[in-house]
């Protein structure tokens, strides 16, 4: 009986949480329905008891609420799917057009102070040049939208290649090495004396560890090292990247390669991120045969890994 | 000449702002985290301190506590700047002592200039 009374409160507050009323909260209308049924079923043999036997009318009360039962799971943890689907999208759009609103805010500026004349040439230059680096950031954004629909729709263009992996992660350790150094992050990278041939897009592989490595760098508080690591593990080639960041919380940890999703504590530290990257990197590997995992301690840092098949030579 | 400090980690919004308030003839010290932007009130006791609330490493709410809680910068006076703009945020700033809250996007340069003086001129 408590159990049942528990229930009960559980359903009311899960319709609170979810903000629909009582009336439109499949929780509580299956609940309403199955109570209905099988107080029916009950009046029927009270009324009918003459012509069915108790063992008869237990069996079939009991298989029935199994059936509302099994019926009330599947719909209600759709019907949360949507509603949690629904609020990832409100704080999706409220964060694209928080992105947007700083690099729309420089131009708009920079191009009033141009207009209002007066600069030197070479204060024309770095305006340009400001005016230049907002506009790709805003055309970054936007591919990567853009890439997002691609990949649900299963349309992303690949171009397969033979490359050794290391080759790759030292490329993208070397263009983030000054970012690094203004944060006061040390960027290293380790192995790469196996030989880690793969057979993939390298661009898009090139894409994954950026945005892993971007990561790290930017979750990392005050100081700290990213390690790029490359080493070959049955018949894969892994690739690590690891920090002394903010790690991720055990409450989040099921949820970091949904789109959208960005981790509470991150939100703390910057909010430069549209919660794409990791839901773009583990797809593209993906895509390309491998897999995407990752450990990691709040307060201690991550690891976040990904495997390619070796290439045949 | 009256001491404006910025404290904003987008070096575009960082650089337009602080040529138009030199060419206003300001004296402009510029931040980019909330450490180095506390720092810098110390030394330089401005008149008046533009605070993005989005800041890296420390947010805008803890600098702007800890300015107001400081005996050498509690005086000056804050403008938060920034594109948060729910009613919570704006509530959150001028309780914590906060002159004014301005939304970047819904001004031009020109116009967030004129609510510096204006509230300079108040003081």
């Amino acid at each position: 009986m408590a159990n049942s009374s528990s229930l009960t409160l559980n359903i009311f507050k899960q319709c609170r949480i979810r903000a629909v009323p009582l009336w439109q909260c499949p929780q509580f209308l299956f609940l309403v329905m199955g109570v209905i049924n099988i107080a029916s079923m009950i009046l029927a043999y009270v009324f009918g008891r003459d012509l069915l036997s108790v063992e008869f009318v237990i069996v079939i009360v009991v298989s029935i609420a199994i059936v509302l039962l099994f019926l009330s799971y599947i719909i209600t943890r759709n019907f949360e799917k949507l509603m949690e689907l629904n609020q990832m999208k409100t704080e999706f759009i409220s964060i694209i057009s928080h992105q947007l609103r700083t690099p729309l805010s420089a131009t708009r500026w920079a191009v009033s102070t141009m207009l209002a004349g007066g600069q030197t040439e070479e204060d024309k230059l770095s305006y340009l040049a400001l005016l230049k680096e907002n506009n790709d950031r805003m055309v970054r954004l936007l591919n990567d939208l853009l890439l997002v629909a691609r990949i649900e729709q299963g349309r992303v263009d690949f171009k397969p290649q033979k490359f050794l992996m290391q080759d790759v992660a030292a490329q993208v350790v070397n263009n983030f090495k000054n970012y690094a150094k203004a944060n006061n992050v040390n960027i290293v990278v380790e192995g790469g004396d196996e030989n880690c041939l793969v057979m993939a897009d390298p661009e898009y592989i090139k894409l994954v560890i950026q945005n892993l490595v971007d990561n790290s760098v930017r979750y990392i508080v005050k100081k700290g090292q990213v390690t790029v690591k490359t080493f070959l593990k049955r018949g894969n080639v892994v690739c690590a990247v690891k920090d002394t960041g903010v790690g991720i919380p055990l409450s989040d940890q099921n949820q970091i390669f949904q789109k959208f999703f960005r981790s509470k504590n991150v939100m703390r530290y910057q909010t430069e991120g549209t919660g794409l990257g990791l839901f773009i990197a583990k797809a593209i590997i993906e895509f390309s045969g491998g897999k995407m995992y990752f450990k990691s301690k709040e307060n201690q840092g991550s690891i976040f890994y990904f495997t390619l098949p070796i290439a045949k030579k | 000449m009256q001491k404006i400090i910025i404290i904003e980690d987008e070096r575009s919004l960082q650089k337009t702002l602080s040529d138009g308030l030199i060419q206003d003839g300001f004296e402009v010290f510029s931040a980019l985290d909330g450490e180095t932007g506390i720092a810098l009130a110390k030394k330089e006791k401005p008149d008046l301190i533009l605070l993005d609330l989005i800041l890296p490493k420390m947010d805008g709410f803890e600098v702007l506590r800890q300015l107001k809680m400081g005996e050498e910068t509690k005086s000056s006076m804050v403008i938060v700047l920034t594109n948060l703009e729910s009613s919570g945020d704006v509530e959150k700033v001028l309780e914590l002592g906060a002159t004014t809250y301005l939304v970047k996007a819904n001004y031009g340069l020109q116009e967030i200039i004129e609510k510096i003086k204006e509230t300079l001129n108040k003081k």
